[in-house]
């Protein structure tokens, strides 16, 4: 088997992962990138309304106000040194990638602008255009090039996470164009995998976006926190759960019932459309059950209206919007209202980490969306996603470095024997083994119907139980799934079965902390307990890995520094 | 910098080129018409130099149908690609000496309005100008 | 009356098996909201495990899923059913490149170029130049837009697929490489210009391109790349000749 040894691996290829190589590279670290796909194709590329930060003097902005929306957004559950670090280095960065190329649109003098976003109460996101996470990941992702200390795998599925003595000493991976199994040895490994979307079936979240470093991190014995909280965005389009920016309501656009009142007058008041996403989801939930949503052939909907934007500012500000929901829906936003329904987007919770990035197992680390280092809580504030992978990216690129130069490299003889081990593991399992009769896009597409049908916006005991008991079924049967391609070169069925055995693996921690947890905050709303429980649950969710009947849940007291709590109300 | 692949381990399809490629879309039809009336252009250019010589001896040379119809068809070959060429300068052409950028339409017109002014001003000359003959 | 069903008639190439590449025909349900791409994942989930194909954001901005369908270089997350239904589907591997498996080709030959073409902000002060609240570069809207179009490239290579001189001449950089060098060349913060210029201004680069200009109308993003391949022919003779005539002058 080929090993590769460098200082710092880094698993996955996104706005995170580039950032953290970038800065372990100017630490003087020997970089290696291994990305399931081409650095390009990561999710962040589709991330489209902006980045956030302090970055004008003429909005009233401060950093205490940037904390302070974020960690009334995250209903009081952040860890708030957490967010004081974040607000200080957020403009920081977000200049730095401006220098590096970003095309962040202007005000006619040259400086940057910044438009509305939820949550926030001042304007303070940076945008380019409605493409910010596609020219964020370009810009980062070009600039990467010219940086040789990082050695880039594209197209190498990482599988297992080597612990040795307890400390973490690289990751196996598979050279999917060969069909190979590589070891890279490391120092210090960075997770930068992203979210997990394809738990649920209806997801603005890319089909590679299936929690493997969740799945892996969570198997090596880390703890995954705050599962519980996946985000609803308010506004994707029915059938294709593609996303419709938060930036469509940030210019201006409204949210409309059955009976063409803008509803959030009732749940919102102070913020209508640019409330959190949480409180909007819930209120387009609650307005269908009262039966003002509209009914189309996909499902209901609510009206997104831009047409009072006018044509020329929908097609300079929003021109990607204008062009998706033409091509995906059939609607000119010009001319009529968008259809919306809340859609899952992001995942608040993550391996659990400090804000060095560090989990608890030495020698690990973990950036970006598929980390919980505390800054969401229970609800993130949208734009501050993108600023929150330069900043921690950044940070846990710099921490890693700093570790990997104290430290010696682990064994290679443990290394090669368990990427070894863990390649005999796959093969037998799922090549060998032709036993069995369950398909891989079938199962997966049951798992994401019984998240989809009781891990929702609303959730109630009997519901997440029920979930409960369809994840444990579906884990018996997939061990009964059988692959059509046991093949070497480029199987993606094998890839498919891989990602579905993290998206298994991690289903029950966003399940048992949902049940455990009997309270409403942030986006979890529980029916049988509407409201917060500060007493009990001022507190991020772990759960840890067990033998078999589920996650072991335990709680961690969320870090209160300035902001007491108070009712959360817009 | 990344990691090279082993492809000798296992080698990818290559690719080969049909022949006869540009037979399959029209837009590659119409680039190769585009191209061979440089072809025309020369050859008619060629043949111009070669009977100016027989002129002198017999002036009624390029008054041949065939010359006629062979310089019509030059003609019209060498008009689509000008217009053709014109049309992507539109394109090609980029200033912005304030705030926005000329427009490619703009640019087209302009052309087309010199190269329209330059040939009637020639064709005045040619048929203007005493030939004796 | 029975459903509604489409046939695809997809190209499938499985090395070491296959000595070359072979159609299989599938026959699934028709759909009206479907892509070409869902269509793939259905036989992938329902039929054939073995079909391999690049693919994730489903909305055009990832670039992952460009294939040639009914021998037209497209994103098949964004070639829907309904302009084709009721005739099959015909679905293959991008044009000029080498096939690594089904439909998925090799496009490390553009991955190389571009790291060729430095396309990133060169200049002195990239790295240290004071960052944080209003330490931006200045860039007026104007200067932005000069560059905004070439800087959409999703890097989906349907423009290499439908340039016919890339499908003979494998060394030819290329229509996106080459608008991303000219999206940096026209970029006021960048200062990297000289740099640039030898790598694209050579047989290669930019002289090898005989404006054929498919790959601007197959490109999904409408980059325009053929623009700036010749945007960037004038650039460098215009450089040249401002060189001979005045040969002190800085750039």
């Amino acid at each position: 088997m080929d090993v590769f040894n460098h200082d710092i691996v880094i698993v996955g290829g996104g706005l995170a992962g580039l950032r953290a190589a970038i800065a372990s590279a100017q630490a003087g670290m020997d970089v290696a990138l291994v990305s399931k796909v081409y650095p390009m194709r990561s999710h962040s590329v589709s991330a489209e309304g902006g980045a956030a930060a302090v970055v004008r003097d003429d909005t009233g902005d401060s950093l205490e106000l940037h904390a302070l929306d974020t960690i009334k957004g995250s209903d009081f559950i952040a860890d708030q040194h957490v967010v004081e670090y974040f607000v200080e280095e957020a403009p920081k960065e977000l200049i730095q990638l401006e220098h590096w190329g970003c095309p962040w649109s202007r005000e006619p003098d040259g400086t940057v602008s910044v438009r509305a976003f939820g949550g926030m109460s001042v304007n303070r996101t940076m945008f380019a255009a409605d493409k910010s996470g596609f020219h964020m990941l370009h810009a980062i992702f070009q600039t990467s090039l010219r940086f040789p200390k990082i050695t880039r795998y594209d197209e190498h599925f990482a599988t297992k996470l080597i612990v040795d003595d307890g400390r973490c000493i690289g990751v196996v991976a598979i050279d999917l164009r060969t069909g190979e199994f590589r070891a890279f040895g490391a120092k210090a490994t960075i997770l930068a995998t992203g979210g997990c979307g394809r738990l649920w079936a209806f997801t603005t979240n890319g089909f590679i976006n299936t929690g493997d470093g969740l799945g892996m991190a969570y198997r090596a014995g880390a703890a995954l926190s705050d599962m519980e909280f996946p985000q609803y965005h308010p506004t994707g389009l029915p059938g294709t759960g593609i996303l419709i920016t938060e930036a469509a309501r940030g210019e201006g656009g409204y949210l409309l019932n059955s009976e063409g009142e803008r509803f959030l007058k009732d749940y919102v008041p102070s913020r209508m459309e640019l409330g959190p996403r949480d409180i909007i989801s819930r209120a387009i939930i609650t307005e269908f059950e009262a039966g003002r949503g509209f009914q189309g052939r996909l499902g209901q909907y609510m009206q997104l209206d831009l047409r009072h934007l006018g044509e020329e500012k929908i097609n300079r500000k929003l021109p990607f919007v204008r062009e998706l929901a033409e091509n995906y829906i059939g609607v000119d936003p010009v001319h009529e209202p968008i259809p919306i329904r809340p859609v899952e987007h992001y995942m608040m919770g993550g391996v659990r980490c400090n804000v060095d990035g560090e989990t608890i197992v030495p020698g690990l680390y973990a950036a970006g969306e598929c980390a919980q280092e505390g800054l969401n809580g229970g609800n993130r504030l949208g734009s501050n996603s993108l600023t929150e992978c330069l900043v921690f990216g950044a940070r846990t690129g710099t921490a890693a470095a700093r570790y990997a130069g104290e430290i010696g490299a682990g064994k290679t003889s443990s290394l090669e024997a368990q990427s070894n081990d863990e390649e005999q593991r796959i093969k037998t399992r799922f090549f060998q083994n032709q036993s069995g009769n369950e398909r891989v896009g079938l199962l997966r597409g049951e798992l994401q119907q019984a998240m989809e049908r009781n891990v929702g916006v609303f959730r109630t005991r009997e519901g997440l139980l029920a979930a409960q008991e369809d994840v444990q079924e579906l884990q018996e049967r997939f061990k009964k799934v059988k692959l059509d391609d046991t093949s070497a070169v480029f199987n993606t069925e094998l890839t498919g079965v891989l990602e579905l055995e993290n998206l298994m693996d991690i289903a029950e921690t966003v399940v048992a902390p949902a049940i455990l947890r009997e309270e409403s905050r942030g986006s979890q709303a529980r029916r049988d307990f509407p409201t917060r429980d500060d007493q009990k649950f001022l507190a991020h969710s772990l759960c840890y890995k067990t033998d078999g009947g589920g996650p072991r849940v335990e709680w961690q007291e969320a870090v209160i520094t300035k902001w007491e709590p108070v009712e959360r109300k817009y | 910098m990344h990691s090279p692949h082993p492809v000798s381990r296992v080698p990818s399809y290559p690719w080969h080129m049909p022949s006869g490629w540009w037979l399959k879309k029209r837009t590659y039809m119409l680039y190769m018409v585009r191209e061979l009336t440089a072809v025309f252009a020369a050859l008619w250019v060629v043949l111009f130099l070669a009977m100016l010589p027989q002129l002198k001896t017999d002036p009624s040379v390029m008054r041949s149908p065939i010359w006629i119809l062979f310089s019509l068809i030059a003609l019209l070959f060498v008009l689509y690609h000008a217009f053709t060429w014109f049309n992507l300068m539109g394109t090609v052409l980029y200033f912005r000496p304030g705030k926005a950028p000329i427009p490619g339409k703009l640019i087209i017109a302009t052309m087309m309005v010199v190269w329209i002014a330059v040939s009637l001003f020639i064709i005045a000359i040619l048929m203007t100008a005493p030939l004796g003959y | 009356m029975a459903d509604p069903t489409m046939t695809f008639a997809v190209t499938r190439y499985r090395p070491p098996d296959d000595r070359e590449p072979v159609t299989q025909t599938y026959t699934i349900p028709y759909n009206e909201d479907w892509v070409v791409l869902d269509a793939l994942q259905y036989i992938k989930d329902h039929h054939d495990g073995t079909l391999s194909f690049r693919w994730s954001c489903h909305m055009g901005i990832c670039g992952s899923c460009g294939m040639m369908v009914n021998g037209e270089p497209k994103l098949t997350c964004a070639a829907f059913l309904r302009d084709y239904y009721p005739h099959g589907v015909k679905v293959e591997p991008l044009a000029n490149f080498p096939v690594i498996r089904d439909l998925v080709v090799d496009i490390e030959d553009f991955m190389n170029k571009l790291q060729e073409v430095k396309p990133y902000i060169i200049r002195d002060d990239v790295d240290t130049a004071p960052i944080g609240k209003g330490h931006e570069f200045r860039q007026s809207p104007e200067e932005t837009e000069d560059f905004r179009q070439f800087s959409m490239c999703i890097n989906c290579m349907l423009c290499y697929s439908a340039c016919p001189v890339y499908g003979m001449e494998k060394s030819f950089i290329g229509p996106a490489a080459i608008a991303l060098a000219h999206r940096y060349n026209m970029d006021s913060r960048d200062k990297g210009r000289n740099l640039r210029m030898p790598v694209i201004g050579n047989s290669e680069g930019i002289w090898e391109c005989t404006f054929v200009g498919e790959c601007s109308v197959v490109c999904p993003k409408h980059v325009d790349p053929a623009a700036a391949i010749q945007r960037s022919k004038l650039a460098t003779t215009n450089d040249f000749m401002m060189g001979m005539v005045m040969p002190w002058r800085k750039r």
